[in-house]
């Protein structure tokens, strides 16, 4: 049986990280979930397998995740990072790219967003294409 | 030597309008996070019972249910209003030159100078004007006038938009107060009479 993606969920509210690992287990079942407590996911990511998709929250307890998502994306440029919000403006989106993350997206309310934006995350890139 | 209230007051004084744009963007931040877990919970809820029909009426879990995501669903509309406004206070882009013609269809020479956000929704606005905008130049500044559909009381949409977040988030009134902020932060004004808006916004060029 193939070992499915990891995916590491980065939030303080761990209602949050509970319901969006509920909604990972509709879109990918073979997903390995881990949802560290944020003062422990610096040192959680460094760790993370290879290619690990690590959704980080903005806001985490009161600060912002930006510190994390620079000091990640250098000591570990394999993983997949993406920064999450209850809101994102265009600042937000400019700031987190500019720090590391390979994507931004707000938080939706429904459940068919959320499933189409993790589906969109897990997909595998298209290989065998070469830029022109 | 002052106690140490009396000197943190007109430091609080000066900084209230801040503070009030801090609160204002924390509590649009801040309560959709919990927001959020309610609705999808509900979701989640809903969709692990599946489809339930009783042969005695409606099912009473659904329609708790369906009572729930609609509290929510207006709780997000409500939510956002408040964050669309906070947006609007907050845009720190540089201003660019906007062509009046290229605003109302009229020759008119002179442009003003906003952000390229702000001046898109003022496009839309005028777009969806119920007469044809008109614009006219009064020294440094230049004057936009268009009607709406829906009247206002007052002369400000931003405070008919505080009055009743439950009355006005996601309407016209709604953009029409984020375009009020975001006019004030260029330097401009907007201001309401009736179904009559009248925008004041400086010229490209002229001192702000």
């Amino acid at each position: 049986m193939n070992a499915g993606p990891t995916v590491v969920i980065v939030e303080d509210d761990p209602t949050h990280a509970t319901l969006i690992a509920q909604i990972l287990a509709t879109v990918a079942p073979n997903a390995r979930v881990e949802m560290p407590p944020p003062e422990a996911a610096p040192a959680f990511v460094a760790e993370a397998p290879f290619g690990a998709l690590v959704l980080v929250d903005r806001r985490l307890e009161g600060g912002d995740s930006l510190a994390l998502l620079r000091a990640v994306a250098v000591a570990r440029p394999d993983l997949r990072l993406v920064l999450m919000s209850s809101f994102v403006t265009l600042e937000d989106r400019d700031e987190a790219l500019y720090a590391g993350a390979r994507s931004v997206f707000e938080k939706p309310g429904d459940l068919n967003g959320w499933r189409s934006i993790l589906l969109g995350l897990l997909a595998p890139p298209i290989s065998g294409l070469r830029a022109a | 030597m002052p106690t140490p209230a009396r000197s943190a007051a007109p430091s609080i004084a000066a900084d209230a309008p801040a503070l009030l744009d801090l609160l204002l963007y924390s509590v649009s931040h801040d309560l959709r996070s919990p927001l959020l877990s309610v609705s999808l919970s509900a979701q989640l809820i809903e969709h692990a019972l599946g489809r339930r029909e009783t042969s005695e009426g409606p099912d009473p879990i659904a329609e708790a249910l369906g009572g729930l995501k609609a509290a929510c669903d207006d709780l997000e509309r409500m939510l956002a209003a408040l964050n669309a406004v906070s947006r609007a206070a907050r845009r720190r882009a540089e201003p660019v030159s906007v062509p009046l013609a290229s605003l109302c269809d009229t020759p008119i020479e002179g442009a003003i100078a906003l952000d390229d956000l702000t001046a898109q929704e003022l496009r839309l606005a005028l777009a969806a004007a119920a007469d044809t905008p008109v614009a006219a130049i009064e020294g440094a500044s230049a004057r936009v006038t268009w009607s709406v559909d829906r009247a206002i009381d007052g002369s400000s949409a931003l405070a008919e938009l505080a009055a009743s977040l439950q009355r006005y988030a996601g309407t016209s009134i709604e953009h029409l107060a984020c375009l009020e902020v975001a006019f004030r932060g260029a330097g401009g004004s907007l201001a309401v009479d009736g179904n009559v808006v009248t925008a004041t916004l400086p010229l490209a060029g002229s001192p702000a």
